[in-house]
């Protein structure tokens, strides 16, 4: 079991199984907030549901609206249980803070700067978020 | 993040659910961004379209407008996801009118003022140079941050509407000079034709600029504010970025050394090459269009009055529908001046308030859609769903009416 510490961006905690996109990734027009599915044609993970998962990606891409895309997608209960990112991405805090404040839904959101963790997470089965934004691979 | 004890007290609740809410949500993302400060504006452009904000993005606007929060800086809107007055004319139903609507009424009853506009900075929201503002909707940051001497990030969605309520936003990012300085140079090394070509460069330099701030040197000086307008939509919308120093216009950069403050860059040549990769990779087929789409962003009067001569004594073909988007005040002006009248005796159609790649295009019976603009092109093209044809303003008038 490895561990790193990350920076909370939005705080909660979370476990479950990754998805991980090493393209850039974007809820606005990428993701289908009836379903959880990924849309966008230009994505590594399309077609994969991130319901319920720790979806991990290095860059966001994409229009001011992905907070809106990620508030919709959490208010039908589809967006994934915890986001773990290597860059900062306003579309994904600002979507996951609207989701706490309208629906009282904690999904964490942790800003994880050590490449070797995004080799890493791809083969884990599973991935836990703490409070304090310790990551733990298993 | 330091507060002010003001600030302290919105955010405990004292003055209501609705402020208490926006100061949490300023507060958490300041805190997130590393922001040591929230900072006054003086305005914000915020996003209230169906297409994007669906159901919950209703519900986020009337709670705020039933809890009885109202702007306090001056607020203007980016378009609604259809026509406000003749939506029924452009094959809309009336449920998604009436979720627009919805939005609208909530803006409203905030205080925001209706000027539905992706190019406000051209009718309705002037702000003086050195101003901080919060405005969201990616071409317009880039016009004020490079154009205008104005400072802002490009706000997200929710963040728009709490820094409208609060008069605020975090200090961070593009409001720092450190983070203003020009890091690579790309310098225009082939006579631009016509308008396609600018914004084919803009597409490029987004694509190529890689977080970095973009100088941009061998500008035409005959090059308009239109040009530019659509140059900085294109980059903003292939790229992360949010200001360009245009060498010779943006003030403080009359030279490239200003804009880099003497350090040195590398240099990215756009040739004439680059641009035609760029008109390849955004022109996706040959075949006829459904939809002839101008005006993303929207066109101002100017651009309007171009189009006019182009088209005049000119009839669309069969089977082909051509729509102008632009804001109510450039329509109300067109129409006045009979612009539109010519316009429309082509066939052709001018709409406001709503724009082209935040309309339902797909549910509107649009498979191949023809456009000038690379914002539009790179926008649907995303989706998978519909086709996209890239041409000049002249070539695509030539090919689409008949004299």
């Amino acid at each position: 079991m490895k561990k790193y510490a990350c920076k909370v961006l939005v705080g909660g905690k979370a476990s479950g199984e990754p998805l991980v996109s090493t393209k850039p990734f974007t809820f606005a027009h990428g993701v289908n907030p009836e379903t959880g599915l990924v849309t966008d044609v230009r994505s590594d993970i399309k077609g994969k549901n991130i319901k319920g998962k720790i979806l991990v990606y290095r860059y966001g891409k994409g229009s001011t609206t992905a907070s809106a895309w990620f508030l919709e997608t959490a208010r039908l209960g589809n967006c994934p249980a915890g986001i773990i990112i290597a860059t900062l991405d306003n579309g994904t805090v600002v979507g996951s803070l609207l989701s706490g404040i309208n629906y009282g839904l904690k999904i964490p959101v942790v800003l994880c700067t050590e490449n070797e963790f995004y080799e890493r997470a791809a083969l884990a089965s599973k991935i836990t978020i703490s409070e304090k934004g310790e990551v733990e691979l298993a | 993040m330091y507060l002010t004890k003001e600030q302290e007290r919105i955010l405990s609740g004292e003055e209501g659910e609705a402020r208490a809410d926006a100061m949490e949500l300023l507060v958490k993302f300041g805190d997130a961004v590393g922001a040591d400060s929230l900072v006054p504006v003086s305005s914000a452009h915020v996003l209230a379209h169906y297409s994007s904000l669906h159901e919950s993005g209703i519900e986020f606007y009337e709670r705020l407008a039933s809890l009885g929060a109202k702007f306090s800086v001056y607020t203007t809107v980016d378009p609604a996801s259809i026509d406000l007055e003749r939506w029924e004319e452009f094959g809309i139903d009336k449920e998604y009118a009436s979720k627009q609507m919805r939005l609208r009424e909530a803006f409203v009853k905030m205080g925001g003022t209706e000027c539905w506009s992706c190019a406000q900075y051209q009718v309705c929201n002037f702000p003086k140079m050195g101003e901080n503002l919060s405005w969201a909707e990616s071409n317009s940051v880039v016009f004020a941050n490079s154009l205008l001497g104005c400072r802002t990030n490009k706000i997200t969605f929710g963040l728009d509407v709490a820094s409208a309520i609060l008069g605020l936003t975090p200090r961070y990012g593009m409001l720092l000079d450190e983070n203003r300085t020009a890091s690579v140079n790309f310098r225009i090394s082939f006579e631009p034709r016509n308008e396609l070509d600018y914004r084919s460069i803009g597409y490029y330099i987004g694509k190529n600029s890689r977080g970095r701030v973009p100088a941009l040197t061998g500008l035409p000086s005959n090059v308009t504010s239109d040009d530019l307008k659509h140059l900085g939509a294109a980059a903003a919308a292939s790229g992360p970025v949010t200001m360009i120093h245009y060498i010779g216009f943006t003030p403080g950069s009359r030279t490239l050394e200003e804009a880099t403050k003497n350090e040195k860059v590398e240099t990215i040549d756009i040739t004439e090459s680059e641009v035609r990769e760029v008109e390849e990779e955004l022109n996706q087929t040959e075949e006829k269009p459904q939809l002839v789409a101008f005006g993303v962003p929207h066109l101002s009067t100017n651009e309007i009055a171009l189009l006019a001569k182009l088209i005049e004594g000119r009839k669309l073909k069969e089977g082909i529908k051509l729509y102008v988007y632009t804001s109510k005040l450039t329509y109300d002006m067109v129409t006045r001046y009979s612009m539109k009248q010519v316009i429309e005796a082509s066939g052709a159609r001018l709409t406001h308030s709503t724009d082209a790649e935040i309309s339902p295009l797909s549910d509107m019976g649009f498979e191949v859609v023809m456009t000038n603009s690379a914002k539009l092109a790179e926008i649907v093209s995303s989706e998978g769903e519909i086709k996209i044809r890239y041409r000049p303003l002249r070539t695509i008038i030539e090919e689409v009416t008949i004299a």
